[in-house]
């Protein structure tokens, strides 16, 4: 007994101890009228576990974090880099910045300048609910673990696309939560490469010059229920494996060179109820390897689905295609990849066994879907008479289109997702 | 002028046949915006039977009105009347009678349907078409005068504008495809104006998928407001042209 008592003396001190130091960890003020003006002296004379409180003002600094502290701003005081190196520099673990104001970072064609950098062997950082403008790179996180990067405002009015840089940039990190944001006007929203096991969930990402997001050489990664409008070239998922996309919206990304998903050399993903609508390509699968995509709803896109001869043993399965001026296109004679249960609305068959699947097979590929392929220019004769004349005698005795391409149980009704 | 324009307008307005083509055109659109399951999909059917049913119906109807009505010019003729009132009033009667007939019956439902700028366009462009096929009856009547070689010629007129025109550009395009020939090929259409018609409705309901394709011709030049006006010159120029080349002849003539 004596023993057991002996141990949990130990072990209250040790609980109070701690948190004694949590009650002397003190809270600096820096502002007008407070006694410290700059947050750097902040910074230096603060201890591990301290709160800075920014008050509203401008602050014409550069801030270097190597203390593990809270930096949390009243009202969005602005830090202000003067168009100069990074605004903020994290180097240690641990930092939560909250609340602030992060603007005009340095801007070049040769350095990545950026709002807030969290570099190298970083851990546990949190920047949440902080405001980014015209900074070159928004928030870079350079081979860092388990941060959370949410609801931040992102965006900037630089126009040159030599000196933009991507809104969230992470190289090599494992962990990482980004969650809330909301990113306009950048080169990529969200920019990943070699970044695993991390969430993407919520954001809002809209008119970016490039992709809204892009992921290279990054595997087991989630996003899901973001939003991606308007822009320049949509999202692109390159050269990864096991990512999960589920209910994301892809929303009016046109252009030449456009498209809602680009899915290039990835494999074992999952693509589950998504929404394409409006896009001049809702995906374009180049490469594409056992993937699912069931559940998803493609409406009034140029090309819902462009399938490059390189994809194979994908599943396409209860997706609703609506209203879109192609529902497939191919460049290939690809046999191997699965159409099943799909809801077509052009599907013109009949049910006599009433099971809700219907009793011919549609194919999905229309004749001036191929031709538009080898020669873009045809599709100035779209819905002409001639063209529409050759589309049922295909329909008839297919000869250009593989006739093997096919749903062979389409759904009669559509999909209530 | 306005007197005899208002007997041939009225005369049109009581035949069977414009009975019929007004019943016809209504029950079609009105069926496509009920059955198709979205309107997009409406607005398509029917802008497919407008460019296919119009301009059938005006060239072959006018022509063969104007051959049916010779006696009546005649009679006109030999009263104190300007040959060019009398023409211009023919004009005005026939296509007056016929775009009314397809405001009507089209217009209501695709009014009730699709009150905006797409609506617009299919109406405005039906009744472009209907003015170019009478001003190119007009054409066929004073240049022949043959009935039944008119009537064959609004035929084939016909055929030639909705299918062989279109089959000799594609044959082109995929001879010279080689080629940067996108904008000629662009241009050569628009000379036609069942695709002018039809290029200007893809611009609007297949917005996504003329995008992708080169966006550059599309976009830099059906959708500036150069190529707006171009096309309203062109439609023009259809609807012009052809009376003022009739109307010369028709002057020209001795009685009919």
């Amino acid at each position: 007994m004596g023993r057991y008592r002996f141990l949990i003396f130990w072990l209250s001190l040790l609980i109070s101890c701690s948190f004694v130091s949590l009650l002397t960890a003190g809270n600096l003020h820096v502002g007008k009228g407070w006694p410290v003006t700059a947050i750097a002296e902040a910074l230096q004379t603060a201890n591990a576990g301290d709160s800075i409180i920014v008050h509203e003002g401008v602050y014409q600094e550069k801030l270097v974090i190597s203390t593990p502290v809270i930096l949390k701003g009243i009202g969005f005081p602005v830090i202000d880099g003067g168009n100069q190196g990074d605004v903020v520099s994290i180097f240690t673990d641990r930092v939560v910045v909250e609340g602030l104001t992060i603007a005009n970072s340095g801007k070049s064609s040769l350095t990545d300048y950026c709002g807030l950098k969290i570099n190298k062997g970083c851990s546990g950082i949190v920047i949440n609910d902080n405001i980014f403008s015209d900074n070159s790179i928004g928030i870079f996180v350079q081979d860092a673990e388990d941060c959370r990067i949410t609801n931040n405002r992102i965006g900037t009015s630089i126009e040159e696309s030599v000196l933009m840089g991507n809104a969230i940039h992470c190289w090599k990190c494992k962990n990482m939560e980004i969650e809330g944001n909301h990113i306009r006007g950048h080169r990529d929203g969200i920019y990943l490469e070699f970044v695993s096991n991390s969430i993407i969930r919520d954001n809002n990402v809209a008119k970016c010059l490039r992709y809204g997001l892009h992921f290279m050489f990054s595997n087991e990664d989630d996003y899901f229920y973001n939003l991606f409008s308007e822009n320049g070239a949509g999202v692109a998922v390159m050269y990864s494996t096991n990512i999960n996309m589920l209910y994301n919206t892809f929303d009016n990304n046109k252009g030449g060179a456009s498209y809602g998903l680009l899915l290039k050399d990835i494999s074992q993903g999952n693509v589950a109820g998504n929404k394409f609508t409006r896009n001049t390509v809702g995906i374009l699968m180049d490469g594409g390897l056992s993937l699912i995509l069931q559940d998803n709803i493609f409406s009034e896109n140029g090309w819902a689905v462009r399938l490059m001869a390189s994809s194979t043993e994908n599943r396409f399965t209860r997706n609703n295609f609506l209203g879109n001026t192609f529902d497939i296109t191919t460049n290939g004679t690809s046999e191997k990849n699965y159409f099943s249960e799909n809801y077509w609305d052009k599907y013109r068959g009949y049910d006599l066994d009433r099971d809700g699947i219907g009793d011919v097979p549609y194919h999905p590929l229309s004749l001036f879907a191929v031709i538009s392929e080898y020669t873009p220019a045809a599709m100035l004769f779209f819905r002409s008479f001639l063209v529409d004349l050759l589309e049922q005698a295909e329909r008839v005795i297919p000869t250009v289109t593989p006739s093997n391409f096919m749903d062979e149980r389409p759904a009669m009704r559509q999909y209530a997702l | 002028m306005n007197n005899i324009a208002k007997i041939i307008f009225l005369d049109i307005l009581k035949s069977k046949i414009t009975f019929v083509y007004f019943i016809v055109l209504s029950l079609v659109t009105w069926i496509s915006f009920l059955v198709e399951d979205s309107l997009s999909k409406g607005l398509l059917t029917v802008a497919y039977i407008v460019l296919f049913s119009v301009p059938l119906m005006a060239l072959l109807y006018s022509t063969i009105y104007i051959y049916n009505s010779r006696e009546f010019i005649t009679l006109l003729l030999s009263q104190p009347i300007k040959r060019g009132t009398l023409w211009s009033s023919l004009y005005l009667g026939i296509s007056g009678s016929l775009c009314l007939a397809f405001l009507l019956s089209a217009g209501i439902p695709i009014i009730i349907y699709s009150f905006d700028m797409t609506g617009f366009l299919i109406l405005s462009i039906g009744t472009a078409i209907t003015l170019v096929s009478v001003s190119l009856s007009f054409l066929i009547a004073v240049f022949t005068d043959d009935k039944s070689v008119g009537i064959g010629l609004s035929i084939l007129l016909w055929m030639f504008f909705t299918l062989l025109y279109d089959a000799i550009m594609l044959f082109l395009l995929f001879q010279f495809s080689d080629y940067p020939i996108d904008k000629l090929t662009v241009l050569l259409l628009m000379l036609n104006p069942i695709d002018l018609a039809r290029l200007q409705i893809m611009m609007r309901l297949d917005v996504s998928a003329m995008l992708g394709y080169s966006g550059a011709v599309f976009t830099h030049f059906l959708g500036t407001t150069f190529s707006t006006i171009l096309s309203f010159i062109l439609l023009t120029a259809w609807i012009g042209i052809p009376y003022r080349f009739s109307l010369k002849i028709f002057r020209e003539k001795d009685i009919v």
